[in-house]
């Protein structure tokens, strides 16, 4: 018998790596303007034609896809670690405001940078963000200190996300300026205008915090099976949990750094994951929810971009559709196994 | 040094949560072997003495003390051993008590497991998985199984007769079977002591005698336990020793049936006179 879990466990990584490289090649190819198999070739390999095609692949889709693969994976890598440490399976960046949190920080940072004329580096965004992160991560906590029910949770995140959209939306109003118009469309959420030094900076950060993530798989496998018990093992759960929760403030604050916020994915990406992994062991969600997530959020850009061509919409939009069905679904699950237990 | 029997060691411990303690100078010792019961009403403090004694709660005062060897860890594992010759603790290998406090958590956790009644359990575990997760303190940095561990976890899962459960997922299974679950992941730890919370509650009369059966042998091939139980039935079958917690104090009983002749339960549970039949 465990011999096909094994089975079962390498043939889903074999598919979602497939499906990561299927994705990919159809992000180089589909768009406005159709690119041909050997275009694609060309652009790679044959260094710089000159072409049009060459420039779009080279210029707009690679560093767009390279970020909807890298933030897609970041971002339900997030959703994991926070599912893990609130006992939640609806936890997610998104919905506990996290992610509205951080792109309220960074809004104020570039309404700021655009008033004074300086230019606004990648990291800086990052670090606006990861601070917004903290801010929201740290009402959640302290309000789930005096709650036992997960939906009291929940339903905290979502106004906290409200209140600090409220804000950021105040804030995009009165800053009126023709420079705005792209802080508009970012806070919606969207992959567009990505450039090559966003990658830069975005790449190794989110595979630092992956590879940290990683490390932390033992004593997250113990913490899954009660607090009381990992502490009982030797697992120091309080520094634990402080690691737990700036890696996946990180992680959610690269993707609002340089998407804006991005809805339901890290919820609906670690849990489709975990279906077809048929376990929930650390060692084996970590790595999955990031190929998962990299490809649910390229297959969402993918639609973002082409369903209604050539106006695109934000990737929220796309991610909400997809995804907030399965989160239904994960929560009428969960309903029904209370019951039965 | 130690007397050749004792394992475990609480010298005037008070116990209790943030800084304000519930329990006032415990002073007992725990045997090779023994299988010692706290008794006492609801909220007197023995889950609070359970879990310091296990060290997941800082004291307020006094300590737990555990004996090693210094001179030769193998042999620690051997306190209280009968067998145990003048040969094998010569000089230089003589037990000492140290603070289950200032022990590494891993460390300690090789030397006692802890089984308290945790609602939380991720979903998609087979049992298999969760006894597994016994073998905590012996995994290297990502926690992957040897195979001396996986032996370990198939042996432990022999002798609780659950080997048949190990695909099953843990919240598919019944209760008893839960426990018994959880007993072995706790045995995979490798524990000279096992320190359990209300292990009886919520299982049926048959799983609970089940499970006195087999803490009875285990304490029999040498494991010492200590649990807390309401069921005053089980206890007097159980017990070799009682622990008897009230109003902040904990009162050793050597002798358990007497204890239970002479009206000791009715004046704990401040019982009636005209109900104490029901101790009978």
């Amino acid at each position: 018998m465990k011999t096909t879990r094994t089975k079962r466990i390498v043939l889903t990584f074999v598919l979602l790596t497939a499906l990561l490289f299927i994705l990919l090649f159809m992000n180089l190819m589909i768009g406005s303007v159709g690119i041909k198999v050997s275009d694609i070739a060309g652009a790679i390999f044959g260094g710089d034609v000159g072409t049009k095609e060459s420039l779009i692949i080279r210029t707009i889709r690679m560093p767009r896809l390279l970020a909807a693969a890298v933030l897609g994976g970041a971002l339900a890598l997030s959703g994991f670690l926070l599912q893990t440490y609130f006992n939640n399976p609806i936890a997610g960046p998104f919905v506990l405001g996290i992610s509205s949190g951080a792109k309220m920080c960074v809004a104020m940072v570039m309404i700021f940078s655009l008033l004074h004329g300086m230019v606004l580096s990648s990291f800086l965004m990052i670090v606006a963000a990861f601070f917004g992160a903290m801010l929201s991560m740290g009402f959640i906590i302290l309000l789930s200190k005096n709650m036992e029910n997960g939906a009291t949770l929940i339903i905290c995140g979502v106004m906290i996300g409200y209140i600090c959209s409220a804000i950021t939306d105040i804030m995009v109003t009165f800053a009126n300026d023709a420079d705005i118009v792209n802080l508009h469309n970012w806070s919606r959420g969207s992959f567009s205008g990505i450039s090559w030094g966003n990658v830069r900076v975005m790449v190794p950060v989110v595979m630092v915090t992956f590879c940290l993530t990683f490390l932390q798989s033992k004593p997250m496998s113990a913490f899954l099976q009660g607090i009381s018990f990992a502490k009982s093992v030797g697992v120091d759960v309080k520094r634990f949990s402080v690691i737990i929760i700036v890696l996946s403030g990180i992680l959610s604050a690269s993707v609002t750094a340089f998407a804006g916020p991005v809805s339901f994915l890290g919820v609906a990406a670690p849990h489709l994951v975990k279906r077809m992994l048929g376990t929930t062991k650390p060692i084996y969600m970590i790595p999955a929810s990031f190929l998962g997530g990299a490809s649910f959020c390229l297959l969402c850009d993918l639609l973002a971009r082409t369903v209604f061509a050539p106006t695109e919409v934000s990737i929220s939009t796309v991610t909400a559709v997809i995804g907030a069905p399965v989160v239904i679904w994960v929560m009428l699950r969960r309903m029904k196994e209370k019951t039965t237990l | 040094m130690y007397s050749s029997k004792e394992l475990l060691k609480t010298e005037s411990l008070s116990a209790g949560y943030e800084g304000r303690a519930v329990l006032y100078d415990v002073s007992f010792s725990l045997c090779r072997g023994e299988i010692m019961v706290v008794v006492g009403p609801n909220g007197a403090g023995k889950s609070t003495l359970l879990k310091t004694i296990s060290g997941l709660l800082p004291p307020i005062g006094g300590d737990v003390e555990l004996a090693t060897c210094a001179g030769d860890p193998e042999l620690a594992t051997r306190a209280g051993d009968p067998d145990l010759t003048e040969a094998d603790s010569g000089v230089g290998k003589t037990f000492i008590g140290t603070s289950i406090f200032s022990m590494d958590p891993m460390e300690r956790a090789r030397h006692m497991s802890l089984l308290l009644t945790d609602k939380r359990m991720a979903e998609l575990m087979t049992c298999r998985d969760v006894v597994e997760m016994g073998r905590y303190p012996y995994t290297g940095r990502l926690g992957i199984l040897s195979q001396k561990d996986e032996e370990v976890v198939d042996e432990v899962m022999e002798r609780l007769s659950i080997k048949k459960l190990s695909d099953m997922f843990f919240d598919k299974i019944s209760d008893g079977q839960r426990q018994r679950v959880l007993l072995a992941r706790a045995l995979c730890q490798k524990p000279r002591i096992l320190i359990l919370d209300e292990p009886a509650s919520y299982l049926d009369i048959r799983y609970q005698l089940e499970l006195l059966d087999i803490l009875r042998q285990l304490a029999d091939d040498g494991l010492s336990v200590i649990m807390s139980m309401h069921e005053l039935s089980l206890v007097k079958r159980i017990a070799d020793r009682l622990l008897c917690v009230k109003d902040g104090h904990a009162r050793m009983v050597e002798d358990t049936e007497g204890f239970y002749e002479n009206g000791g339960m009715g004046e704990l549970f401040d019982i009636p006179d005209d109900k104490l039949d029901y101790l009978k």
